[in-house]
């Protein structure tokens, strides 16, 4: 049984078992792509099986949504299928996976943008998650993790993702800067906005305290 | 140098990837408020890396879907065997809970009969 926290704001967490090596899965995923590419089709089906969890999570974190982050994966897999004879194995198949995810869901959120406008009910409830704002969020939020939760879903999705991409999955800026159809000048900007803010939401006391000269 | 001169690089470094420049870097060696500055920057970071192996945990059925999906755009037996397993289980298991449901609903009905033929 998996060791669910109930502390987290996501919807269901559970962690990878730590007992499994991170080359051996690799190995067994490079057999299956390999198997994949040559047209077994149980392969590929054991390849989405074997990553469809952690594809999730990422357009999970990238969407704020369950409905728009099962939208971006199953979009996400559908990509990977037409574009597996493409694969050259250059990288492994779950940063390929989290490359055509972040593409996705950067499609998907522009197009939802533009729906937006027309979508939102006059009398929508909009809730405060930030805890400076909202004692009780503040009172709730226990630990680091969790305030950060909070604090990644107050964030634009365009500095979410790129933050997310970057400092979450370790993306390279030209990774990043390619899939979301940006210049690598405007990922790092955005990634300076993203962590400034992730920074100033954890910890707003310092941001009250004047710059000096020195 | 201010504090402000130097925000930008210290976001920059706090993954490692960009060394602090050394004029930002001399800034920060004798500025308290920059040095704590950067201590946050890093304990943000180390949060974001915790995040890395936990998984967000779908409704059921995301699996089947996503193989729906693929046959349906590249046509019927791409995953066709796939899809007929999956199906196969999906229906054995509504099966079983129907049976399961059929069975509690016999056994209560037996039950709550007893006392009225007593």
């Amino acid at each position: 049984m998996p060791d669910r926290s109930v502390t987290s704001p996501d919807p269901a967490v559970t962690s990878d078992p730590p007992d499994r090596s991170e080359a051996g899965v690799h190995d067994e995923l490079a057999d299956l792509v390999a198997a994949a590419k040559g047209g077994d089709a149980a392969a590929f089906e054991q390849l989405v099986g074997a990553t469809y969890r952690h594809t999730y999570t990422l357009a999970y974190r990238l969407t704020g949504n369950e409905e728009d982050a099962r939208d971006v994966t199953q979009e996400a897999y559908l990509r990977a299928y037409r574009g597996l004879p493409r694969f050259r194995g250059d990288s492994q198949f779950t940063t390929w996976m989290y490359r055509i995810t972040a593409n996705c869901a950067a499609t998907y959120l522009q197009r939802r943008t533009r729906h937006r406008h027309d979508e939102l009910p006059d009398a929508a409830e909009l809730v405060d998650l930030r805890t400076d704002v909202d004692p009780e969020l503040r009172a709730d939020a226990g630990d680091l993790r969790r305030r950060l939760l909070l604090a990644l879903d107050t964030l634009p999705p365009k500095l979410r993702a790129v933050v997310v991409l970057r400092d979450v999955y370790e993306m390279s800026h030209e990774s990043i800067a390619a899939e979301l159809g940006i210049s690598g000048t405007a990922a790092k900007v955005r990634l300076h906005r993203a962590r400034h803010k992730l920074r100033s939401e954890l910890f707003p006391e310092l941001d009250q305290v004047d710059s000096r000269a020195v | 140098m201010r504090c402000d001169d130097v925000a930008v690089a210290l976001s920059e470094s706090a993954d490692g990837s960009t060394p602090l420049p050394r004029r930002a870097g001399r800034h920060v060696e004798r500025c308290l408020r920059c040095q704590a500055e950067q201590a946050q920057y890093r304990k943000v970071l180390r949060a974001m890396r915790t995040l890395r192996p936990q998984i967000v945990e779908p409704a059921p059925g995301l699996l089947v879907e996503i193989l729906v999906g693929i046959e349906e755009d590249s046509g019927p037996g791409a995953i066709r065997s796939i899809l007929d397993r999956h199906r196969v289980a999906y229906v054995a298991a509504a099966t079983a809970a129907t049976a399961a449901t059929a069975a509690g609903a016999i056994v209560i009905a037996a039950r709550t009969r007893r006392p009225a033929s007593a």
